[in-house]
């Protein structure tokens, strides 16, 4: 929705819509017919005076941010630092490089925990390894799985029960 | 960091060096476990792992046991269910008569296939009727006439154990 300076309805309650007036207002990019008709809204209404002097703290702020100037050592102790890492062993330097990657950052972690997972999964039995017992498996007792069905199967088919449909005998 | 994933790692060997005992359960001889429940399990893994649990059970028990199972997976929800109540009823009865049933079944397997369907029918029949009935029918010339002596011993065992066992209504 675009703000009206007839209605001189408030941008904060009629919407997001109206966000970007506020900061185009408050860092002066507004037309100048819309910037003076808003700032007379702004002079009667509490909500945007609010708005736009927290807005001009933020950037007040950062108009007074000052860049520290390079200090002169700094090239020397940046080349300095370069040749330490030239002299550190091969796998030394790829871990640095790897820890400095930022896509790797997350990835350590996650890593690590995956190994842990693999920890936790592996250790029960040697879950999913060919010609070794699952955890699943561990819990099953082969003798009693075939009495369980044979009696289940016998009481079907004599009607015992009366449950399920007749087997070809 | 790499203090972190050494702990992590020395963490993960901690346990994977556990006794690999600890966290299997103690299945032995005297342990009830829920036969449903195993059955259940069973029924849910893959045939590579199904052929590792009974293994150890002998060829003919081995073949037994997958043509039951596909026989159990056949079955409806609703009839899972039902059957379920019936084995534990089965399962309260005195051990001997569990195993007389499971005799008498057995020797019903041997016979030939027209035999086994009509002790089958009599005993859906049996099932149907009151004690007082299903005594007299016992006695009938028609149930003679129709089975062997060896065939109405069988039906009348199992008539006996019907009557100790599940109700009809189960």
């Amino acid at each position: 929705m675009k703000w009206n300076p007839r209605e001189s309805r408030c941008p904060i309650t009629t919407g997001e819509e109206n966000a970007e007036l506020l900061l185009d207002y408050v860092s002066r990019k507004l037309e100048p017919e819309l910037m003076e008709a808003f700032s007379r809204h702004v002079s009667v209404c509490p909500a945007c005076q609010e708005f736009t002097a927290a807005q001009s703290a933020v950037w007040d702020a950062l108009d007074a941010f000052e860049v520290e100037p390079v200090s002169e050592a700094f090239d020397r102790r940046l080349w300095a630092k370069i040749e330490e890492q030239e002299s550190l062993p091969w796998w030394r330097r790829v871990w640095n490089w790897m820890s400095s990657m930022p896509v790797w950052q997350p990835a350590i972690p996650v890593a690590a925990m995956a190994l842990l997972a693999v920890g936790l999964w592996v250790q029960p039995g040697g879950d999913s390894l060919p010609g070794t017992v699952t955890k699943a498996e561990a819990n099953l007792d082969a003798e009693q799985i075939d009495r369980a069905l044979e009696d289940l199967e016998m009481l079907r088919e004599l009607s015992l029960t009366e449950a399920g449909a007749p087997r070809q005998m | 960091m790499i203090r972190f994933l050494l702990l992590i790692v020395v963490f993960a060997m901690a346990l994977g060096a556990q006794p690999r005992g600890i966290l299997r359960p103690k299945i032995g001889k005297g342990r009830q476990v829920r036969p449903m429940r195993q059955v259940e399990k069973f029924s849910r893994l893959t045939p590579e792992e199904r052929k590792r649990v009974i293994e150890r059970l002998p060829p003919e028990r081995q073949k037994e046991v997958e043509r039951n199972l596909e026989s159990y997976q056949r079955l409806t929800a609703d009839d899972k269910q039902r059957l379920n109540k019936q084995l534990e009823s089965f399962r309260n009865l005195p051990a001997e008569k569990q195993q007389r049933a499971r005799r008498i079944y057995r020797d019903i397997n041997q016979l030939p296939r027209e035999r086994k369907l009509a002790i089958r029918r009599e005993m859906a029949e049996m099932r149907t009727l009151g004690a007082d009935e299903r005594a007299t029918r016992l006695d009938g010339e028609e149930f003679k006439s129709k089975f062997s002596e060896d065939e109405r011993k069988m039906v009348r065992e199992l008539t006996a154990l019907m009557a100790d066992g599940p109700s009809p209504e189960n």
